[in-house]
């Protein structure tokens, strides 16, 4: 009898508390979507998402964003080029070819790494990698805050999670597959890509969807080394500002319930709307590996 | 983000638990000098909290509708959207000037330029000129990299409206975070130019002369320097001119020692001296 009630108690509570994870999630949605698309009423469709001119404090404003989801690709995607090659071949080190000392250590140096505040790696950008990027190609870099700079700094940011979670993907591999291989005479390299990788791929792709998602969303690096220009990127030298530092570093001072209130509402919608589509783009090719 | 909503919960609970407190809010500008005044009034003082915020005029002047500040910090004018939801409040804000504000235009301290003309830096911000030889033909040809505030800034507010007119930066003009993120640029790039409140010049940087007019304050008291303007801090006087502590603040704030404070910060004094 109290067993059951246990149980019928414990089935209940989890019930509970996935249900109100997903009216949080959906509410935060509606919200973000009730106020972003008023600004529809103001502005066209064409104007916003193909417009590259984001002008929102002028006499006659302008909310084109084109220029900002273009540094936001810009970012995440030159951040994705660097970290998670790194994130790979650490994590592969980590897994299967350092010994325990040399485990740990790395291990703990990436949960410290995981640890440090944005705004600390922000100042960092700031005040050095800016001055060294300007040192070290004094004919390309113009200005020192720029889509590199932020990328690096973000890289710093990402790192620890392609590492750790790719790590855990690996390992998370039967110990007794990897044998079978070694024992038939494969040599470890030919292991890892036969046999670990493969098996490993959907833990894989998990780490890149959260790793990802965590770089659109960053703010503070990007508002501060980002370099803050309205201008669609022509090289990786260009400064750029993304979605997420218009947004933080407008919302403060807009006036209530105007258009560019609203604007940077819809900004929200559109940075949700990405990382959805990444996240279920992964998911369905990760269903579609393990058929 | 997390951390700051947990200052600011504290901020409010300090606020609510000690009995003398006064709260000032708004721009960024008027910040340093406002928190000069707080500590030598605290001096005075010193059963009275004080908490200083710097989040942008507008920012200050809503916190005033709400309720949330007593004293808003400006460096403009009330809008008119905001004189109409006075109107709409039944509420009646006034200014005092507390201090005068000169915008310097800053470069590479190794850049060889000593004066530029308002009509340039409307070129270079507009985008219609890009470098260097363009401005000075002794100068390299050298892209020029305009630095700008965010435009959530006082200040960048009053130069697209005073140096802009109205006109919009051009897209490769950079919007910076804070002030210090500026200095910290000009300060790297050789051919970078930013423009800052007159209160935030250091020794790393070189301010320019403006149409041969140097930012002094003995310029922007005599009205002589292109690009000054005044520094507000707004009050609620729906129900008659400040009493308590909030106008015994803004008095000492108008008196001859706090005056001379403004010195100290860059900025210029508005009254008399001690």
């Amino acid at each position: 009898m109290s067993r059951k009630r246990i149980d019928l108690f414990s089935r209940l509570s989890v019930t509970v508390a996935a249900l109100l994870t997903m009216v949080i999630l959906f509410g935060i949605f509606f919200f973000l979507i009730s106020d972003g698309v008023k600004v529809f009423g103001k502005i066209s469709l064409k104007d916003f998402f193909l417009s590259t001119r984001w002008y929102p404090t002028y006499e006659d404003a302008e909310f084109g964003i084109l220029a900002l989801l273009s540094g936001t690709l810009a970012v995440t995607g030159l951040t994705l080029l660097v970290s998670i090659p790194l994130g790979f071949i650490s994590a592969i080190f980590l897994a299967e070819f350092s010994n325990r000392k040399t485990h740990d250590f790395l291990k703990y140096v990436f949960e410290l790494t995981a640890g440090i505040p944005s705004v600390v790696l922000g100042s960092f950008g700031l005040k050095y990698i800016s001055r060294w990027l300007m040192e070290l190609f004094p004919m390309k870099v113009w200005t020192g805050l720029n889509i590199l700079n932020a990328s690096l700094m973000l890289s710093v940011l990402a790192m620890p999670y392609f590492v750790t979670l790719i790590e855990d993907a690996l390992k998370a591999v039967p110990v007794d597959q990897k044998e079978a291989s070694l024992a038939l005479g494969a040599n470890m390299t030919s292991t890892l890509f036969r046999v670990l990788i493969p098996q490993a791929r959907s833990g894989i792709l998990n780490a890149i969807i959260l790793g990802t998602n965590r770089i659109i969303g960053e703010t503070m690096v990007v508002l501060m080394i980002a370099g803050g220009a309205t201008m669609i990127p022509q090289s990786i030298f260009d400064p750029v500002r993304p979605l997420t530092a218009a947004i933080a570093g407008e919302m403060g001072e807009v006036e209530l319930a105007s258009t560019h209130y609203f604007a940077l509402f819809m900004i929200g919608v559109v940075l949700l709307t990405i990382s959805l589509i990444f996240t279920v783009t992964a998911m369905r090719l990760k269903r579609g590996m393990k058929r | 983000m997390k951390s700051f909503g947990i200052v600011v919960v504290l901020l409010i609970l300090v606020g609510t638990t000690l009995g003398s407190t006064l709260v000032i809010k708004g721009s960024n500008t008027v910040y340093p000098v406002a928190q000069l005044w707080a500590e030598a009034y605290k001096e005075i003082n010193p059963d009275v909290e004080i908490s200083i915020e710097g989040a942008g005029s507008s920012t200050g002047i809503k916190a005033l509708f709400n309720g949330q500040t007593d004293i808003a910090n400006s460096s403009r004018w009330i809008k008119t959207s905001e004189i109409e939801q006075m109107n709409q409040d039944g509420k009646y804000f006034i200014p005092f000037i507390v201090a005068y504000d000169g915008i310097a235009i800053v470069v590479n301290k190794s850049l060889e330029i000593e004066n530029i003309t308002v009509q340039q830096l409307y070129d270079i911000y507009s985008g219609k000129v890009t470098t260097w030889n363009q401005i000075d033909s002794s100068l390299p040809k050298v892209r020029i990299v305009p630095m700008s505030r965010d435009n959530a800034s006082g200040t960048f507010e009053y130069f697209v409206e005073h140096v802009m007119k109205g006109e919009k930066l051009a897209p490769q003009v950079q919007q910076l975070a804070s002030t210090r993120a500026e200095v910290e640029q000009v300060m790297q790039n050789r051919y970078a130019i930013g423009y800052i409140g007159m209160g935030y010049i250091t020794e790393d940087v070189k301010a320019l002369t403006v149409e041969n007019i140097e930012p002094t304050v003995a310029n922007v008291n005599a009205g002589a320097y292109p690009i000054s303007r005044p520094l507000f801090m707004f009050v609620d006087a729906t129900d008659g001119l400040p009493t308590g502590i909030i106008g015994e603040f803004l008095r000492f704030a108008l008196s001859p020692e706090g005056q001379s404070a403004v010195l100290s910060v860059g900025y210029v004094n508005a009254y008399g001296m001690k």
